[in-house]
This record gives C-alpha cells, sequence and structure tokens, in this order.
C-alpha cells in the first residue's frame, strides 16, 4: 500500500497539445460576448430558476392568504351600512357592489 | 521577459505575449488540471478555459503573487468547476434514467492512467488515482499539486491561499483517507 501511495513520486510533467494556442485563439475568435449571450448564461443557472420558482409559491401563497382574510365590517363606511339597512340591503362585501337582500323581499 | 513587462503587455491585449504566456505555462496547466479531472480531453478543455480566464481578467492580477501562482489559481478553479459540473450531470443523467428518458451518457473513465507516471508505477497510480478520486476538493488538490506538479507545501500554500500549518495538515489528512481508501479497496480485492 505504501508503494502504490508513493506511486505517483517521480513522474513527469503530462505534455499538453502542440497547438494549445491555435486552439485558444479559436475558441476566443468564436466566443459571442454580447450582452444577450450574458444574460442567456445568467438565466440558464440553476439559481435563477429556483429564485424564480420560490418568488412565484410565494406571490401565490400571499395572494390565496390574502384572499382568505375575513372581510373587516368596520372598514364600511357608517353611511353605507345606515342606507343597506334602510333598504333591506345586504352587502356584497366580496364585490365592493350593494346587493339586495333576497330573503327579506316578499 | 520581465513578469511585470509580461503582465502590462497582456493588459495592453498584446497577443504576442499572450502567446508567449501560454507556450510557457501550458504544460504546466495542463498537467494540474489532468492531475484533478482525471481525463485527457477534459484536462484540455480545462487548460484552455484557464487560459482565456486568465487573458480576460488579467487586469485583476495585482501582482501580489507570481504570475504562475495566479495561473495555478484559475487553473484549479476552473477544473474544480468542471468536476462540480460533471457531478450535476451525472445526477441529472441519473434522475434521467429513472424516467427512461436518458440519452446522452455521461462520460466515466475509471481507469485513468497518467502519462507522465512511469510504466513500472502505471498500476499502482491507476489505483492511487481511484482514490484520489473520493477525497474532498481541498485535500484532492493539496495532494495533487504537491505530488504531481511536485510543489512544496509552501508554494501549495501560496496557491491555495492559506497558512503552512493549513496545508500540512491538509496533507496528513490526505494521506489517511487515502490510506483507508486503498486498504478498503486492497480488502475487496482478497476476498
Amino acid at each position: 500500500m505504501e508503494k502504490t501511495l508513493n506511486s505517483l513520486d517521480g513522474s513527469k510533467r503530462a505534455k499538453s497539445n502542440p497547438f494549445m494556442f491555435t486552439r485558444i485563439q479559436a475558441r476566443l475568435q468564436n466566443s459571442d460576448n454580447s450582452h444577450w449571450t450574458a444574460a442567456a448564461r445568467v438565466l440558464n443557472r440553476p439559481v435563477f430558476a429556483i429564485a424564480t420558482l420560490l418568488l412565484v409559491i410565494l406571490m401565490n401563497a400571499a395572494i390565496f392568504l390574502q384572499s382568505n382574510e375575513p372581510v373587516n365590517n368596520n372598514n364600511i363606511p357608517e353611511e353605507e351600512q345606515l342606507f343597506a339597512k334602510e333598504y333591506n340591503l345586504v352587502q356584497g362585501l366580496e364585490d365592493g357592489v350593494l346587493a339586495v337582500n333576497n330573503d327579506e323581499q316578499p | 521577459m520581465l513578469e511585470q513587462e509580461l503582465v502590462d503587455r497582456l493588459k495592453n491585449g498584446d497577443e504576442s505575449a499572450f502567446k508567449y504566456v501560454v507556450e510557457t505555462w501550458q504544460d504546466m496547466v495542463y498537467n494540474t488540471a489532468l492531475g484533478i479531472v482525471q481525463n485527457n480531453e477534459d484536462a484540455e478543455d480545462v487548460a484552455q478555459e484557464a487560459f482565456i480566464q486568465a487573458y480576460e481578467s488579467v487586469s485583476q492580477f495585482k501582482g501580489d503573487s507570481k504570475f504562475s501562482t495566479w495561473l495555478y489559481r484559475i487553473t484549479v478553479s476552473k477544473a474544480l468547476d468542471h468536476l462540480r459540473k460533471k457531478k450535476r450531470k451525472k445526477r441529472f443523467a441519473f434522475l434521467q434514467s429513472l424516467f427512461g428518458t436518458n440519452e446522452e451518457e455521461v462520460r466515466h473513465t475509471p481507469d485513468f492512467h497518467h502519462p507522465g507516471v512511469s510504466l513500472e508505477n502505471k498500476e499502482r497510480a491507476g489505483i492511487l488515482f481511484q482514490a484520489i478520486e473520493k477525497l474532498p476538493e481541498s485535500q484532492r488538490v493539496a495532494f495533487t499539486l504537491h505530488k504531481l506538479e511536485g510543489l512544496s507545501y509552501q508554494e501549495v500554500a501560496e496557491i491555495m491561499e492559506t497558512s503552512l500549518s493549513s496545508i500540512e495538515s491538509l496533507m496528513h489528512r490526505a494521506k489517511n483517507n487515502l490510506k483507508k481508501n486503498l486498504t478498503e479497496y486492497y480488502q475487496k480485492i482478497e476476498k
């Protein structure tokens, strides 16, 4: 085992491709560094996808929680309440529209 | 060519200076990349990317370290990025295979042989490389730089931007882990 552990001792450097500079030059010439490419690179990152997904989930949760909140009657102006009482109207609170209370209609 | 002069010329976009950089350090960069990624084509790719990165970000080179140290850092960082990407691909391919949609095979070279290793050590070095593959990133980098590039602990410390004592402890842990991995390997063979 000790021999295996020391088997890299005295090893020589691996020789690289002699045409490496030409290949690098070609890559540099072919690389498109426009703003759109840079933007696409950012958009392609998994971090960005996960962040977007989390944002959508959070927005959905916020809207869901907001829509389930009980409506506070105290927020309705007093005049409107009196008006509804006087004409036997029930308030369509969710729509913000006054609706006729059918139960009390003849 | 003086290092400062070379850097100044690179900063001015001098192509002949860049050619000089590539031709001077290409074996060093390639060998380092090869030790970490353990694949010839991948190492070639990493080496090219490292030089491109060096060319594009030479303005960030402050001269606090030697130019070759800076090049080593870029190479190590690119090689580790490459390994992480490969791991992600493997995981994704595994997920795809679960759903039966995996058409692209992810390359894997289990028997890597470094061309610089002597014939008599070839087989043992192959086993050692398999054990190195299981090491944590920092231990893998320190061990590779020290053993394959023949760098001293001080030089490895400069490349990894850490203290000499940290490298000593990193190498100690790397050797212990390698011994453990090799023991497991030889025990499996004996069975």
